[in-house]
């Protein structure tokens, strides 16, 4: 009597193994959501900073952008560019137009052509989305922003 | 001898029964254990739908949003004018002012479904304008990034851009 409980008991629990090893291959082989890297919302934004008239004789952000990247010595556009990126970038942040319904944890815009210029701010974890840009002069530069969330 | 023989057969159908019953009882419970098993997975697998099924509703709002946006930056009563020409994929000011205060009949067929669309300067000044708005006050906003460009005159006619952005609401 004994020795038929334990019998079965022990059907009933390779039952249950068989059904939780079912449920997980099923769980496993679903396909896995891909995250979508680029972002429409990051990729109008960088369009706006490039094509938004700096204070810099009131040139396009882009062209004073490509301008510093010409530039070696005294180059007030660079730091024009700089400090414009920043306050861009803060404002957007704070108006909440980076990503909808999401907390932003940091995020980072590289420009890079001959020279490197990097704005960033927060922490750089979490998910990221972004976008980049092309300014075409006799070296293209690429501006990307990435935003962590 | 023969009282004997029948309170035997007695006894054995009486624990034949009670055998009977214990399988029964026992039958029930792993029915039971089975049940609450596939219940417990059942609910573990709705919820893991449900929470996927949200996120998609939210991203095909927000895809939905988006395009209203592109297309309220590309209607030919807000974009800038394709003669002072690379600046043509932006919003004019001028025109978003005059939106602003007039309030247009004929656009109700064409904001249908939108509670409120507004534009918004950020850099490097403050400024909003709301180009359409409704009474009702509860609904999801989606926001994305835009040029408002300001025509200009200095010998030639320019435009100059600022950073702004547009405000939707479904």
């Amino acid at each position: 009597m004994k020795k038929k409980a334990q019998e079965e008991m022990f059907g009933f629990v390779i039952i249950a193994v068989l059904i939780a090893v079912a449920g997980m291959m099923f769980l496993l082989l679903q396909k896995p959501q891909q995250k979508e890297l680029r972002n429409d919302q990051t990729s109008n934004l960088l369009y706006s900073i490039i094509s938004y008239s700096s204070s810099y004789n009131n040139k396009p952000l882009g062209e004073v952008i490509e301008e510093c990247d010409l530039c070696d010595k005294d180059c007030i556009m660079c730091d024009t560019a700089e400090r414009e990126l920043e306050e861009i970038l803060s404002i957007a942040q704070r108006e909440g137009g980076f990503i909808s319904g999401n907390q932003i944890n940091g995020y980072i815009l590289n420009v890079s052509g001959y020279k490197e210029l990097v704005v960033k701010d927060g922490e750089l974890i979490g998910d990221k989305i972004g976008n980049f840009v092309i300014i075409q002069s006799g070296k293209d530069i690429i501006v990307t922003l990435y935003i962590y969330h | 001898m023969k009282k004997i023989q029948n309170w035997n057969v007695r006894y054995f159908k009486q624990m034949k029964n009670k055998k009977a019953q214990m399988k029964i009882q026992e039958m029930a419970f792993v029915l039971i254990a089975l049940f609450l098993l596939f219940s417990m997975a059942f609910i573990f697998y709705v919820k893991l739908k449900s929470s996927s099924l949200e996120r998609t509703s939210y991203e095909l709002k927000q895809s939905k949003a988006l395009s209203i946006l592109d297309k309220v930056v590309a209607m030919p009563e807000l974009s800038c004018s394709k003669s002072l020409g690379k600046e043509s994929l932006c919003i004019d000011e001028d025109k978003l002012k005059a939106m602003n205060t007039i309030e247009l009949n004929g656009y109700k067929e064409l904001w249908r479904g939108i509670k409120e669309i507004k534009i918004k300067k950020i850099y490097p000044a403050d400024e909003e304008f709301i180009v359409h708005s409704s009474e009702i006050k509860d609904y999801e906003s989606y926001s994305s990034f835009t040029r408002i460009c300001k025509q200009r005159y200095e010998n030639t006619a320019f435009y100059q851009c600022s950073i702004g952005i547009v405000l939707i609401s479904i």
